[in-house]
């Protein structure tokens, strides 16, 4: 039995050694390579200063060019937009931006729909923020609530095999052959959808939260640290439904500016929520003119 | 309680520990804590169903004594009243709501208004392989080939046996019996060797099964728009997804025995380097190939009674093989489908001319085998189609689409995944397998421990963990 039970050591203590050494490995690709993710790239721009950072969902990382604020103003921005970010997210990637030392004059919070969504969190930051994870206590506090949380950080490699369909062996194959080679830092984070899809009717949610914890962390967060947050909607298509969504959000977020319908027409969007790049253009220009030129500049 | 989940993880060792160590090596301690952790493992799929593997055990029990002790009419009124009530369960679990349906499709076939009375049936796990362990059981009393067991543990111990209680291998009262009763001594060896297969069994399920599943799914669920290059390749990753599950269920199993000091039947004996389908099957789920054989074929006449009656009992047991699996068309047309294979070989009585395995004691095979080996894997793959297939119908518009001869690009997944990209994992998987295949698995010879580790490794670096799917076979 001593054998037997010595063998099972040895052998789980041999693949332990290896699976340290392959986390090591798989960190120091991912965290070394050329931002091609929003968490990479927030990592790469640690201790530099922006005039602008924009916070949220797709609806900002499609939404919102740098590189047009930057041609018009001089100033620099930074697009931190996440496919399907809730607020969470967002009080996360703000809590980042402190940990990392990334100053700005404000930081843009697109909300919407969002708001209602008091649980939720992206999958997709989840696997971007694997490699990442002991750098950051944001990160760490971001994960704590999954059962495997445990695992995740202190099991070697665990947090990759957890999350293998993003941060796995393939992304590191990928980022080895640098496929995604600094796309992000050349756009500023801007991620452009071309032409027009098939628009088809979309609806805004009938009811709202009575209140979203995450929300009202970040504003006292953002109270704490001196952070100025400027909250807009991005646009919706004409033909959406539940409008009267917008005004309820206004009622539980009073600074915001909603640009739920200032675009049109509808050939601007790429889908029902998502501009395209000529829709991007216009809104960026929007947003310059509204809330960075014009006396509403916060 | 899956074998490829945390629960599997921490229980086994427990169970492991309070074995060898706890119940002080004594044969009734040691029955008894794996029937009462058999139990506590069926229990955690649904409890309920505990009440009718009990009953099922019971009813075998006593019908095999009272078949002992009876003759004549008796002994013939025991022996069916198991069998009827065994099969009863099986038809009212398993094939109800298809026959009440398809009834209902038939009547409505000759214009009659018929609305199928299907009921709302969950399926037992395992009741297909437990069913058939009594079955074996029973038919051997009855024909006089074994005593019936006495203790009623040692019995439900060899029914309910955790490692082979939900899909198999189906073992028999002749092989497994003697086991149980006898006193089990710890061999370290054994247990070591049983611990490789365990992970052996989960590279295969872990890493081969549920990696091929993301991609045999993507393309099964919406063969509409694929090309014929990636319905091959979709079709090929089903082939290694089912195996790999099922035969990495089974080393999980035989693994997982050896370490408490009991031997299972062996269930795959690598199928896919079989060189004609008889060999395929000689090597592909042995232990319900060889009960239908034992079962059913030899008492239909087997291969007695000229050539007619050969052709009309591998029909038999290839179709009642294909309904085994459960309650499909699919499954019967599978099953048919095998036998087409196989009636060349039966009939130029050439079916048993591959009896050791391919290339043995040479690396390479030789051209001959090398072409047999492919060809029978194709046969085996198209088959595969109507298996996974959800209907007769899908299937066949599948293999309409690989017909279209369309190999234009490499086309892209739904999974975000470009379809030919798990051919490495495949290729480097199917290496393996050949260079071991002389072997039960591939810790063998030198650097054991070492091999043992880096399968661990690999299963950790390589393995699905964000998409883990059950078994296949619990289904059935």
């Amino acid at each position: 039995m001593k054998i037997f039970i010595r063998n099972i050591a040895l052998t789980f203590g041999c693949a332990l050694l290896a699976l340290t050494l392959a986390d090591l490995g798989y960190t120091a690709i991912l965290t070394s390579a050329a931002p091609s993710n929003k968490i990479a790239l927030l990592k790469s721009h640690a201790g530099e200063e922006f005039d602008y950072i924009f916070v949220g969902s797709s609806r900002v990382n499609n939404d919102i060019i740098p590189s047009v604020i930057k041609a018009r103003t001089g100033k620099k921005a930074l697009n931190l937009g996440v496919s399907s970010a809730r607020p969470t997210d967002i009080l996360t990637i703000v809590k980042m931006l402190h940990e990392n030392n990334i100053q700005s004059d404000s930081i843009f919070i697109q909300i919407d729909y969002g708001f209602n969504y008091v649980h939720d969190r992206s999958k997709l930051m989840e696997n971007w923020a694997m490699p990442f994870l002991w750098d950051d206590a944001a990160l760490r506090d971001h994960i704590s609530y999954k059962p495997n949380a445990f695992a995740i950080k202190y099991v070697p490699f665990y947090r990759y095999a957890a999350y293998d369909q993003g941060s796995g062996l393939r992304t590191v194959f990928e980022t080895l052959r640098e496929k995604n080679a600094s796309d992000l830092r050349k756009s500023s984070g801007y991620m452009m959808r071309r032409g027009q899809l098939l628009l088809k009717d979309y609806a805004l949610p009938d009811t709202i939260a009575a209140r979203n914890p995450s929300h009202e962390a970040l504003v006292r967060y953002a109270s704490r640290n001196n952070y100025k947050l400027v909250f807009f909607t991005s646009p919706f298509m004409t033909r959406i439904k539940n409008k009267g969504y917008m005004a309820k959000l206004k009622a539980r977020v009073p600074q915001l500016h909603d640009y739920s319908q200032a675009i049109t027409p509808d050939s601007l969007f790429s889908n029902q929520s998502h501009l395209n790049h000529e829709g991007a253009i216009v809104f960026t220009n929007r947003i310059i003119d509204d809330l960075i030129l014009s006396k509403r500049k916060p | 309680m899956l074998f490829n989940s945390w629960e599997f993880a921490l229980f086994l060792p427990v169970v492991f520990a309070l074995y060898w160590i706890i119940s002080g090596k004594r044969l009734a301690w040691q029955n008894m804590l794996l029937l009462g952790a058999s139990y506590f493992f069926y229990s955690c799929w649904d409890w309920r169903f505990l009440f009718l593997l009990v009953f099922s055990t019971g009813l075998d029990y006593f019908t095999g004594l009272m078949i002992h002790a009876s003759d004549g009419f008796r002994r013939k009124f025991w022996f069916w009243l198991s069998i009827g009530v065994n099969l009863g369960f099986l038809g009212i679990f398993k094939y109800y709501n298809f026959f009440a349906d398809s009834f209902a499709r038939l009547l409505s076939g000759f214009g009659f208004q018929a609305h199928a009375a299907t009921l709302d049936i969950i399926l037992p796990v395992g009741i297909s392989f437990y069913t058939f362990h009594g079955l074996s059981y029973v038919i051997d009393i009855y024909k006089n080939r074994i005593e019936p067991e006495r203790n009623f543990v040692t019995y439900s111990l060899f029914v309910s046996y955790f490692p082979l209680l939900v899909a198999g291998p189906i073992e028999r009262a002749t092989h497994l019996l003697p086991q149980i009763k006898r006193p089990r001594q710890f061999d370290t060896a054994k247990a070591i060797d049983g611990f490789h297969q365990v992970l052996w069994g989960l590279f295969k399920k872990i890493v081969i099964a549920d990696s091929c599943a993301q991609y045999a799914n993507a393309v099964f669920d919406d063969p509409g728009d694929k090309n014929s290059a990636t319905l091959i390749l979709g079709a090929v990753y089903f082939a290694f997804q089912i195996y790999g599950d099922f035969s990495g269920y089974s080393d999980i199993a035989l693994g997982t025995s050896k370490m408490f000091g009991i031997d299972l039947l062996r269930n795959f004996n690598y199928p896919y380097f079989s060189r004609d389908i008889a060999e395929f099957w000689r090597r592909w789920h042995i232990s319900l190939s060889s009960w239908f054989r034992d079962y059913l074929y030899i008492p239909l006449g087997g291969s007695k009674g000229g050539m007619w009656m050969k052709i009309r009992n591998t029909f038999i047991i290839f179709l009642v093989s294909g309904f085994w699996h459960g309650a499909n068309w699919t499954f019967l047309v599978w099953g048919g489908l095998n036998a087409l294979y196989f009636m060349p070989l039966l009939i130029s009585n050439s079916n048993r001319n591959h009896m050791h395995i391919a290339a043995e004691g040479k690396l390479l095979p030789s051209m001959r085998e090398f072409l047999g080996i492919a060809f029978t894997f194709g046969l085996t793959v198209l088959a595969w189609i109507f298996f996974r297939a959800k209907s007769i119908g899908e299937a066949l518009s599948y293999i309409a689409g690989i017909f279209e001869f369309d190999f234009s690009d490499l086309q892209t997944l739904n999974i975000d995944r470009r379809a030919h990209e798990l051919l490495p994992l495949i290729s480097g998987f199917f290496l393996i397998e050949w260079l071991s295949r002389e072997h039960e698995h591939p810790v063998f010879g030198r650097f054991k421990m070492l091999k043992a580790a880096a399968i661990v490794f690999f299963i950790w670096t390589l393995g699905s963990f964000s998409s883990a799917n059950e078994f296949i076979y619990f289904q059935f």
